[in-house]
């Protein structure tokens, strides 16, 4: 009899000394797939090992403390060691813990992403002879508002009109500054546009097709494409006959164009304007004059063109 | 019968008792309002009347009379609801408060009885508020004193101006003592009613009362599932009428639907939008409003959250009840992508108050009762929580850091 019962208890050892075992072989195993799930998620992203190797191991390590956690309180309470109120306090402790988790995450799975795809925001200015009076305004506002908009933004530029490409026409446009990020932000912007005298005309749908489909087609985040223009040349603008609603269907719901007209634009030219802009899934904005401009790209720059106004507009 | 006489000798000394503690909640009621309105007069009038949003928005003088939203309810009130133009600013905003403006006696301009509107109803909440904390601790006594903490709490400021959200907390605490302790049904039906006539953050109450729902049904509590249910009906209910009354004087329906959805052109617009906002608000940008709008949208959720947990309460039921209707704050501002506001929303649920007065009781007992230095920590945390949200209401207002 007591052989017997020896025997058992042994048994009962080695088996409870076998399932820790295959327990603590398990959780190795759990925790090796909750970090291949992670790095998985994390190259999925882009983002650079570095970062995957710090959060991957830390989220899976905390699914694996939270298992356990969990896993304990629940014997505790089942043993009539925890009492219920208590248990109830703990598990709103946990909930807490895991919206609070949730959220942090949340922000910085937004801050990595946001890091590897920088917002863009790309300027295509009308270089056309109607340019003539506003340009050196536009130029100089142009350059008073970008360096306190996006700090670390890449910025571009391009024009139409003003014979810059060589070419004539409506198809005269060229990229004058590559989107990026630049230190010398001003003095880019200063030397590319004072190289650039408005004359002759060109199309501003043109521009803003190229721009979308050469000068972004790599460019990862939102994009701000802002167009400045003292009115729609009639030679030009709109193409006719569904040309321009076909080739722009293809814009990518990421590039948000705002068209700005500055100046006291007739009805007939506003309505072009808003025509164009409408095509391209963009908006339009009338500014009496080129002060208006500071602020108008501020505010694109930082909400999108939806946000505006046009200010000969009464408010509500 | 000795112990009988006894206890009936001793009924007066103790109804005695609880009269002079009601007129104490009154008194110290009346003192908290009166004193926010002094710091609204001296303080916040000139400094809202200098400032003003970086975007077109109208203003009223004076300023504490109806801040922010206040005037499109004023607009309502003295013009009627924009109907056939289907203004979303007019449609937007739910109608009781215009009901009450436009139907006081005109010897006072509308904005001066919107701000006496809604300092009545903060005498009320705050005597409201008093009786909820007594009702989630179980104690009959808690020293009125306590009330002027009131001020201190993010959105507390909120009582000395002309607003709607205070309204709503009246209707809403009423609605859950009601649910709780009264047991009246008319009160729970038409204080669930008058509540969402006010704001629809009122639906904030959905998930407090689905809580009650379900420990009433787990713990056989017939009184408390029914009045919970009553008020869930009667919300919603109330809601989808204010809809239908909507699109049939627009004369379109889905009217009220697609006027709200309208203002997400003005806001990220969905969750993952909102943090990638968040993040570039803080990465590319240069504006205090939009990191102070989207970081505050989240922090004061997860704080409140916080908080609800370190109070003691009779009943578990209190606590998740309570973060139920703060997590559906938390869900709707994130599913929508609208960070809008959440500081002067949160004013509307009945436990931001009464955890705000009770954490505050606990931990300045934590600290006059312990010597270690580190007994500070969280009482200078928790300080520094609600002063840095002080600042945001009262510079934010007018300068839209939150709206």
């Amino acid at each position: 009899m007591k052989n017997r019962r020896e025997i058992r208890d042994w048994i009962k050892q080695r088996a409870f000394g076998v399932l820790e075992n295959v327990l603590a072989h398990m959780l190795i195993v759990f925790f090796t797939f909750l970090l291949g799930g992670a790095y998985a998620v994390g190259r999925r992203l882009g983002w650079p090992g570095l970062v995957i190797g710090v959060l991957g191991p830390i989220s899976a390590g905390l699914v694996i403390v939270a298992c356990i956690g969990t896993y304990v309180l629940v014997t505790r309470y089942r043993r009539g060691a925890l009492p219920k109120g208590e248990a109830k306090r703990l598990l709103y402790s946990a909930l807490a813990g895991l919206v609070t988790a949730a959220v942090v995450l949340a922000a910085g799975i937004a801050w990595v992403a946001a890091i590897q795809r920088p917002s863009t925001l790309y300027f295509v200015v009308d270089a056309t002879e109607q340019m003539k009076p506003v340009f050196g305004e536009v130029r100089t506002h142009i350059q008073a508002a970008v360096p306190t908009t996006l700090s670390r933004a890449r910025v571009g530029l391009r024009v139409y009109g003003g014979q810059v490409s060589g070419g004539e026409g409506c198809r005269d446009t060229k990229q004058l500054i590559e989107p990026a990020i630049y230190q010398d932000l001003a003095t880019r912007l200063d030397s590319a546009l004072s190289t650039v005298e408005p004359s002759g005309y060109g199309s501003l749908t043109v521009a803003v097709l190229e721009t979308v489909y050469s000068d972004l087609v790599e460019m990862e985040g939102p994009v701000r494409l802002v167009v400045i223009t003292s009115g729609p040349d009639s030679r030009c603008d709109p193409p006719e006959g569904g040309i321009l609603e076909s080739r722009a269907k293809d814009i990518p719901p990421s590039v948000d164009i705002l068209i700005i007209g500055i100046g006291q634009l007739g009805l007939h030219d506003s309505e072009m304007l808003e025509t164009c802009a409408r095509a391209l899934g963009g908006r339009y904005y009338g500014t009496t004059t080129p002060a208006g401009l500071p602020d108008v790209i501020t505010e694109v720059s930082y909400y999108g063109s939806s946000h505006l106004e046009d200010e000969r507009t009464p408010s509500p | 019968m000795a112990r009988v006489i006894l206890k009936m000798s001793a009924l007066p000394r103790r109804r005695a008792r609880g009269s002079i503690a009601s007129i104490q909640v009154l008194l110290y009621s009346l003192f908290t309002v009166a004193f926010a309105l002094i710091i609204g007069v001296a303080l916040l009038n000139p400094l809202w009347t200098k400032y003003a949003p970086p975007f077109p928005f109208p203003k009223v003088l004076p300023p504490i009379s109806a801040p922010v939203d206040g005037i499109f309810y004023l607009r309502n009130a003295d013009y009627g609801y924009q109907w056939k133009t289907k203004e979303p600013l007019s449609l937007w905003f739910h109608p009781l408060l215009a009901w009450v403006v436009s139907a006081v006696p005109e010897w006072q301009p509308s904005h001066v009885w919107f701000l006496t509107t809604g300092v009545a109803f903060a005498v009320g909440s705050i005597t409201l508020t008093h009786r909820f904390i007594r009702i989630l601790t179980g104690s009959e006594e808690l020293c009125a004193r306590l009330l002027p903490l009131w001020l201190v709490a993010p959105g507390g400021l909120s009582i000395a101006t002309g607003n709607a959200e205070i309204p709503t907390l009246f209707f809403t605490l009423a609605m859950l003592i009601s649910v709780l302790h009264w047991r009246k049904w008319w009160l729970t039906a038409s204080c669930a009613a008058l509540a969402v006539l006010v704001k629809p953050n009122a639906l904030y109450m959905v998930p407090v009362l689905l809580t009650y729902l379900v420990f009433g049904l787990v713990e056989k509590n017939d009184k408390l599932w029914k009045h919970a249910l009553l008020g869930v009906v009667v919300l919603v209910l109330t809601w989808v009428l204010w809809m239908v009354v909507v699109d049939w004087h627009a004369g379109r329906a889905g009217t009220y639907w697609s006027v709200r959805m309208s203002g997400r052109q003005y806001v990220a617009g969905d969750a993952w939008s909102f943090f990638d906002q968040l993040a570039r608000s803080f990465l590319y940008g240069n504006d205090v409003r939009e990191r102070i709008r989207y970081s505050t949208a989240l922090i004061i959720p997860i704080a409140s959250l916080w908080i609800i947990g370190c109070v003691r309460l009779s009943h578990e039921s209190h606590r998740y009840a309570m973060a139920a209707g703060n997590l559906a704050m938390l869900v709707v501002a994130l599913y929508t992508g609208n960070p809008n506001k959440i500081i002067v929303y949160a004013t509307t649920l009945p436990g931001h108050f009464a955890t705000h007065i009770l954490v505050v009781k606990r931990l300045g007992q934590s600290v006059s009762l312990t010597d270690h230095p580190f007994s500070l920590g969280p009482a200078a945390v928790y300080g520094a929580y609600c002063a840095s949200m002080i600042l945001v209401y009262v510079l934010g207002t007018p300068l839209a850091w939150y709206y």
